[in-house]
């Protein structure tokens, strides 16, 4: 699973590969709880699917990637969340 | 198995044969581009499915060539020939290979294929070498499209951080990509993503949306809604050849930095939230306040807010103004540069919206657009009523459904002794004769049950033949011969094992044919015959079986080299030799042993030939026989039971034990006199119709040490049984008339007790052995 849940920090944290089998994860929680926080720092690559549930959902970061070349593709979550 | 991989396995199985079949189309007209276009699309859907797992990238890679050999004959930069298909069959075997191992270990296979997958890879790769000179306008846009892309460009350039433009520029030139993955894309296996991310050279990259739809809905996030921008540094040819496969997804080209207007300063423009300016606002009206005792404090408090807004829009390369300007300001006590700064970041700074939407329609007509939104809904469901006409079921099912058929039947038949019972025990003649009316309504539906059943099981000869023009191509290639394959009848029904198990004799029979029959074309022009020789493999019915021909005009089988080969190999003695007649010496070739080649080729010929074929058919219920004409062919026929559901046995009793006998092998059920059996030699004998007919007595042949019991006439039941040619008494001591039932095969321990085919349950819920005379005697 490369998806966890840190309950103390509110934080879900994604870890090495988000796969397409985890969008629907990503996505169910981030519905149900619209204010946790996304840690992308341990996070390598992300499938199109978990990418799509994570511009759709524009969830606060608080840690970005590690990884370079991921970094530079997410600058559309720099914004942070929209309102409404 | 799991579900995933199962459907590889189907899909794969489809596929492999649509290739195969388009492959052998494509040779016989090469030109055809609806079928090369076929091809592709066949392999590039196995090659997403595959990329689906990750242990077969090797299979991936190696599809992945398959197109790009392709995508070069479509282009015509490599003209197509036999060695393409030669290789892509190649290709196309291994999958086959991996796909019928995983079939068979439910979902694991022989890592080695990795390593044969590699080379011939490799040998793709050097296919590819070879060719002629790669051009390099091949991806070259239309000018047309190029503008697009170049406005589109524009558009977005005030997106590309300053850094990223100083590399451009350093460059020279630079290729802008504008990916948009169609929506169903995850469905094969894409990651539009990854691929896009791992272009050759790229430098800058941004996602964006294509739909927005609302979150508060459903929303189905399998459906891909997001698009990609991205530059790279790397050559045209490079990002293309990383591309090609989504190339009617992207929008490639070339851009030279110092030409483009794109990139200069003044247009520069990006899609920056409202509150970037509210903010900026905010900090001017600070800066215009600041003044005494907090004038240091809130300058330093603004200068940072700006700094981070810029941090934000990617013009990390203005901190250096800003604190400039911050330094001006303390040093004067005038708030004016920093004012201007401000004032500067936010005229370069607008906002933009629905940029991405606006390529998108400006590549197609909105109204086209729009109408295609209405025919695709976000969820797509087919709509069930108007499409499904036909249901892939898994065999296991309609197997199921047919044992619980046949346990009807069975259970359906114990009406007829509840009747019986009723009658005869309890003295209710009314309820018995209720129960049987009951009984003739339940027979009907039953009945109409199994043929219902069974017509799911048939299944067209074609699924077999499909497979065969591949071989012959192969076959004859290797052995250098011309061969015209003809097939007929390929709509012909059997049942499904049936037709499964006829595979494997079909395509020895086959090999046979093109290597032992079929002269090579040398020889056929001296002997005047037309340097092609014909192979014709026709399927019919006839009564209640299938036949199956394969004839060839070939040189045809000397029942006299039969002969002397069965000697040789000992198969017969020196007085048969010269005792046997033709058509006997033509069922030698069918003895365990026997091989008529000169050597044992590749081909065939391996000594394991025809007692296979005829083994492989007596066990489906069949039977197999031989015409030839020395010099003009031969023709082998193939007997097939249409329906292996129901068995039509005769009830015997020996022994006290009732024991079943197929039908197809009884030829009559007589009373022979004990008085008129004659001994020949030690072999008891009766003369039947002008015949002698052996007789065995089915107690010594099961091992059960007591005679056979004859009626009070002194007359013994004898079934005359056809064995092959021959015909052979089987004393028994009843007959208990005929019945249908569904055979079973024994399964396990049981199963290598060949004088059995198996068991079938009676209406009363007795088990009856059913015999196989077959097996009691080899040779005949």
């Amino acid at each position: 699973m490369s998806v966890e849940v840190l309950k103390e920090q509110h934080t879900l944290k994604i870890i090495e590969n988000a796969e397409i089998e985890d969008a629907e994860t990503i996505f169910e929680l981030l519905q149900k709880d619209p204010k946790l926080s996304l840690d992308l720092s341990e996070c390598k690559h992300l499938h199109t699917s978990c990418l799509q549930v994570l511009m759709l959902m524009k969830p606060n970061i608080v840690a970005w990637p590690k990884d370079k070349g991921l970094y530079m593709w997410l600058s559309f979550l720099k914004n942070g969340k929209k309102e409404g | 198995m799991n579900p995933l991989m199962e459907q590889f396995v189907n899909e794969a199985k489809d596929i492999l044969q649509g290739v195969s079949d388009s492959l052998m189309a494509l040779e016989a007209s090469p030109e055809n581009k609806d079928l090369m276009n076929e091809l592709f699309r066949l392999v590039h859907t196995l090659k997403g499915s595959s990329g689906i797992f990750e242990e077969f990238s090797f299979i991936t890679k190696m599809l992945h060539k398959v197109e790009d050999i392709m995508d070069n004959v479509r282009e015509g930069k490599i003209q197509f020939s036999t060695y393409i298909t030669d290789a892509i069959l190649e290709a196309m075997d291994i999958v086959s290979m991996v796909v019928d191992q995983l079939e068979e270990s439910d979902g694991l296979f022989d890592p080695s294929f990795n390593k044969t997958a590699e080379e011939v890879t490799h040998s793709l790769s050097s296919l590819l070498e070879n060719k002629e000179e790669y051009r390099d306008d091949s991806h070259v846009q239309e000018s047309g499209e190029k503008e697009q892309l170049e406005t589109y460009l524009r558009e977005i350039a005030g997106l590309i951080p300053e850094d990223t433009k100083r590399k451009i520029s350093e460059k020279g030139d630079f290729v802008f990509i504008a990916y948009r993955p169609e929506p169903e894309c995850f469905y094969k296996g894409d990651d539009p993503f990854l691929l896009i991310k791992t272009v050759p050279g790229i430098v800058w990259g941004s996602v964006l949306p294509i739909e927005s739809p609302d979150i508060s809905q459903n929303i189905d996030i399998y459906r891909c809604m997001i698009g990609f921008d991205a530059i790279s540094l790397a050559s045209l040819e490079e990002v293309n050849e990383h591309l090609q496969y989504v190339s009617d997804q992207v929008k490639i080209g070339l851009f030279p930095a110092l030409e483009s207007c794109s990139l200069s300063a003044k247009d520069t423009a990006s899609e920056v939230p409202k509150e970037v300016f509210e903010i900026l606002n905010a900090q001017k009206e600070v800066l215009k306040s600041a003044s005494g005792e907090c004038f240091k404090g809130k300058v330093q408090a603004a200068s940072n807010v700006i700094s981070n807004v810029l941090m934000v829009l990617d013009r990390e390369d203005l901190l250096g103004e800003v604190d400039k300007a911050l330094n001006q300001v303390l040093n004067n006590n005038d708030t004016a540069p920093l004012l201007y700064l401000v004032e500067q970041i936010m005229t370069q700074t607008q906002v933009k919206k629905e940029k991405a939407e606006q390529v998108l329609s400006k590549q197609e007509p909105r109204e086209e657009k729009e109408e295609k939104k209405k025919e695709q809904p976000v969820v797509s469901v087919p709509d069930v009523h108007s499409k499904i006409k036909t249901l892939k079921v898994d065999t296991a099912k309609v197997d199921r459904l047919m044992n619980l058929v046949a346990e009807i039947v069975v259970a359906k038949n114990s009406l007829l002794y509840l009747s019986k019972k009723a009658e005869e025990i309890y003295g209710a003649r009314e309820l018995s004769r209720e129960i049987k009316n009951k009984y003739s309504t339940f027979d009907r539906i039953v009945e109409e049950m199994q043929d219902a059943v069974s017509e799911i099981r048939m299944m067209p000869v074609s699924v077999i033949f499909q497979r065969l023009p591949r071989l012959v191509r192969d076959i004859s290639k290797k052995l250098g011969k011309k061969v015209n394959l003809r097939l007929i009848g390929e709509e012909t029904e059997a049942d499904k094992n049936v037709i499964e198990s006829l595979s494997e004799p079909l395509v020895h029979l086959v090999r046979n044919s093109l290597d032992h029959g079929i002269e090579a074309p040398e020889e056929r022009r001296q002997k005047g015959k037309p340097e092609i020789g014909n192979l014709t493999i026709s399927a019919y019915q006839e009564a209640d079986q299938v036949i199956i021909e394969v004839a060839d005009d070939g040189m045809g089988i000397d029942p006299e080299d039969v002969k002397l080969k069965a000697y040789k190999k000992g198969l017969i003695d020196e007085e048969a030799l010269e005792r046997i007649d033709d058509q006997k010496a033509l069922d030698l070739i069918f003895l365990p042993g026997f091989s008529t080649a000169e050597s044992i080729s590749e081909i065939s010929g391996r000594g394991v030939g025809m007692d296979v074929v005829k083994n492989t058919l007596e066990k489906l219920g069949g039977s197999v026989s031989i015409e030839t004409e020395l010099g003009k062919g031969t023709k082998v026929k193939l007997h097939l039971p249409l329906s292996m559901a129901v068995t039509k046995v005769m009830i015997i009793e020996s022994a006290n034990q009732t024991f079943g006998v197929p039908m197809d092998t009884i030829v009559e059920s007589v009373r022979v006199s004990k008085d008129s059996i004659k001994k020949i030699k030690h072999q008891d004998a009766a003369l039947l119709r002008g015949q002698i007919i052996p007789l065995y007595s089915l107690n010594k042949i099961l091992g059960i040490p007591q005679e056979q019991i004859s009626n009070e006439d002194g007359e013994l039941a004898v079934l005359v049984l056809r064995i092959g040619r021959a015909r052979v008494g089987l004393v028994v001591d009843a007959f208990k008339g005929t019945m249908d039932v569904i055979l079973k095969p024994f399964q396990g321990v049981l199963a290598s007790m060949s004088y059995y085919s198996g068991s079938a349950i009676l209406g009363d819920g007795s088990v009856l052995i059913v015999l196989n005379p077959k097996e009691f005697w080899h040779v005949s």
